[in-house]
């Protein structure tokens, strides 16, 4: 999502923010103190450009990257997205998937900023859907693909502005069940990374981690040289199932084989089984994962897989890019705002918002 | 989690431990014993829990082959009341969301609800209009759909149709067939689910030794956590769902059929739930653990967690009261189902800011229900 960011931003003029706060701005959804849910727009010491009130608990927010308008999705399983924006310059819009699909969460819009797609479950059919909204229109919806697998979770534009990478979580799950949250085919998880050409909806390229495991795909980011970087959660309660620290991240190019990248152990300890959010940096070249069950952020180089560092927060994992190469700003549950560099692995305060920091953060401009 | 949110907010700590290798330990927060929990929750509840729930599925698998078999008098009776004896059973266990009861989609084989669109009754309608004989094989029964082989098929197929209405010998030996094979296929489940709690090297095991090998618990705290939140969401589930769904009183305002209400079995099996909620957190050791972690204000924090079960005792009377009354949702009835939320509720939130204020959970907005 970032990399096609960068690349829309080079033509485009952007609206100036519609506040005096110094920049640079990122957006996320969050809980009130109150216990409502909203999203937001905010600088760093934690203060709030925009925000919008939510039906119910979000997850991600896309940014267009031709004119930073932000949808903040639902989180699974529910189905709206809310439209606003830095300036308010248009009243926010709420639309929805249809009665039989819900979102899970992630959107990207086409690099153009025409387009919106979002990974949505087909329910009663257990299969994934890639649902494509017209931004140009209120976000009518103007169809859907398949996604290849079941579960799509987060998804993104490699630079080729025709090809989508999407992590398939295998997971089948149902909105009347559970509170649409149980995995029904814990013996049978099959997660998959796959890319499909947007102009037809044509599966360009599928990997697989074969059914009976416990690994679950579900966040993912592109870096340099079109590397996709994703985040595993391990599935608890599978049948024998393998220990929790295994194969966390994984980092992909196309044609490629796809594998797990070793982690040291004092790493995949940290992950705690489960990778929250990933972001890559400004040059594309660092890759950071956080864990909110681990409250760890684990930095690694994009090209050889290397851990650069791993530092510790509580409850951290909206995770995104800053201004500088190695930089990453972190959001976390109690509220607070940090960050984090590379090349020193420290973690310092920015500020605190008092809210509770949803599952993502992005990084809408400077 | 929604109800734990201003309270866990309120304790937050802003933990960021520089360098990244040590976290902070928050202040006024004493060692809590998660493996002590873990075991008594296991003595206590939820072998207890299982073994009641695996007694009364064989009693009614047996209650049904004497009625339907051999024509005992005063069948239909006993089959009633080893009916209800396991709508009791499987309400006090029927919150543990983690172990065996999750694999092989056994909750929803067992008690599938909400069912919105009345999936059960159409496709156990279906089943007895064309004598499917797959519905007579608990074997074949247990592949087929959720909705028809639990507890909700088993109470459309004994008394989901119309009273006095005469039926053909044939399609009462069906019938007959179909209740044995739900039966025999609930004492199955139970009986598996069960053994993986009881063998040495079963689930149990798993749940006693957590450590970077255990595929299912990491850190002793994970137990303590999976025990948390399956009270608190099976306080959220009989309070937002069971009383508030039937009543139209949920977010979205539409009314949810109530569970068991073709056999006037909903408050019967909401009494069990409350009653399991008690057990979990009194003979499950949640109560003493909590006091005992508090060591920093012992009397207040006694005070606190002795409110959680009497006011969980309070609702659980009111559940009992109303378990003769036909139709609950209904008519005076109503008002006091709307009034048992309130020591729920109360249950509900003094829990959580207990655990939060002595335990070392990920109980964080993320951690604790992440994405």
């Amino acid at each position: 999502m970032l990399a096609a960011m960068v690349a829309g931003a080079a033509t485009a003029v952007w609206p100036p923010l519609a506040r005096a706060n110094a920049g640079p701005f990122f957006a996320a959804a969050r809980r009130n103190p109150d216990g409502r849910y909203s999203a937001a727009i905010f600088s760093t010491d934690g203060k709030d450009v925009t925000s919008v009130v939510l039906p119910g608990r979000g997850h991600d927010v896309a940014v267009c990257p031709v004119s930073r308008r932000c949808v903040a999705f639902a989180r699974r399983p529910g189905n709206f997205a809310v439209v606003f924006s830095a300036d308010r310059a248009e009243e926010p819009i709420v639309f929805t998937t249809p009665d039989d699909r819900h979102f899970y969460g992630h959107g990207v819009f086409s690099p153009d900023g025409r387009l919106l797609y979002t990974t949505e479950n087909d329910f009663e059919a257990a299969r994934g859907v890639i649902g494509v909204y017209d931004a140009t229109a209120r976000f009518g919806r103007i169809g859907e693909f398949a996604s290849h697998g079941i579960g799509p979770h987060d998804l993104a534009f490699l630079s080729n502005p025709n090809v989508l990478v999407i992590a398939n979580g295998g997971l089948r799950e149902h909105p009347d069940i559970g509170r649409g949250r149980r995995v029904l085919n814990l013996d049978a998880i099959e997660t998959s990374l796959v890319y499909v050409d947007v102009a037809s909806g044509a599966l360009l390229e599928k990997h697989v981690i074969p059914a009976g495991g416990s690994l679950s795909l579900r966040h993912l980011e592109v870096g340099s040289n079109d590397t996709v970087v994703l985040g595993a959660q391990i599935v608890k309660g599978v049948p024998d199932g393998k220990p929790l620290t295994e194969g966390l991240i994984y980092r992909h190019r196309r044609q490629q084989s796809l594998a797990a990248t070793p982690l040291p152990s004092d790493a995949s300890a940290a992950l705690s089984g489960y990778v929250s959010s990933v972001a890559v940096d400004s040059e594309g070249a660092v890759a950071a994962a956080t864990s909110s069950k681990g409250g760890a952020v684990v930095m690694l180089d994009v090209a050889t897989g290397k851990v650069l560092r791993v530092a510790t927060m509580a409850d951290v994992s909206g995770i995104a890019r800053h201004g500088h190469p190695g930089d990453f700003l972190l959001t976390s549950g109690t509220g607070a705002i940090a960050d984090v560099v590379a090349a020193e692995g420290r973690i310092t305060a920015l500020g605190e918002a008092a809210c509770n920091w949803d599952n993502h953060a992005v990084l809408l401009g400077v | 989690m929604r109800a734990w949110a201003p309270l866990i907010y309120a304790g937050a700590i802003l933990s960021i431990a520089l360098g990244g290798d040590s976290t902070l330990a928050a202040d006024g927060k004493t060692a809590f014993d998660h493996a002590r929990l873990s075991q008594q929750s296991l003595d206590g509840y939820i072998r207890p829990g299982y073994q009641r729930f695996a007694k009364a599925t064989k009693a009614l698998d047996g209650a049904i082959s004497a009625h339907c078999d051999r024509f005992e008098s005063g069948g239909r009776r006993k089959i009633e009341v080893a009916f209800d004896a396991v709508v009791t059973a499987w309400g006090r266990i029927e919150f543990v969301t983690f172990g065996p009861v999750t694999v092989e989609q056994r909750l929803e084989r067992i008690m599938f609800w909400p069912d919105r669109r009345g999936i059960g009754a159409r496709q156990v309608a279906t089943a007895l209009r064309d004598r499917s004989p797959d519905v007579l094989d608990a074997d074949r029964l247990s592949k087929k759909s959720v909705a028809m082989q639990g507890l909700p098929a088993l109470e459309t197929i004994l008394f989901g149709s119309a009273p006095g209405k005469k039926t053909s010998d044939e399609a009462s030996q069906f019938r007959c067939g179909f209740a044995k094979a739900i039966a025999v296929n609930l004492a199955n489940m139970a009986q598996s689910i069960e053994k993986d709690w009881s063998t040495p090297d079963g689930f149990a095991q798993s749940w006693l030794t957590p450590g970077h090998d255990n595929p299912n618990f990491i850190k002793p705290s994970e137990t303590t956590l999976a025990i948390a939140k399956a009270f608190d969401q099976g306080l959220e589930k009989v309070r937002d769902q069971r009383l508030a769904g039937p009543l139209g009183l949920t977010a979205q305002q539409r009314k949810i059929a109530p569970a068991l209400g073709k056999s006037g079995r909903s408050m019967r099996l909401i009494a069990a739930n409350i009653a399991g909620l008690r057990e979990l957190y009194v003979q499950g050791g949640m109560e003493q653990a909590l006091i005992d972690a508090n060591t920093d204000d012992r009397e207040n924090a006694t005070a606190l967690a002795k409110l959680v079960s009497k006011e969980l005792a309070t609702a659980g009377q009111t559940a009992v009261e109303l378990m003769s009354v036909k139709t609950p949702f209904q008519g005076p009835s109503a008002q006091r189902i709307i009034a048992l939320g309130f020591p729920l509720k109360n249950a509900r939130t003094t829990a959580a800011g207990l655990l939060d204020a002595v335990t070392d959970l990920p109980m964080g907005f993320n951690a604790s229900d992440g994405d």
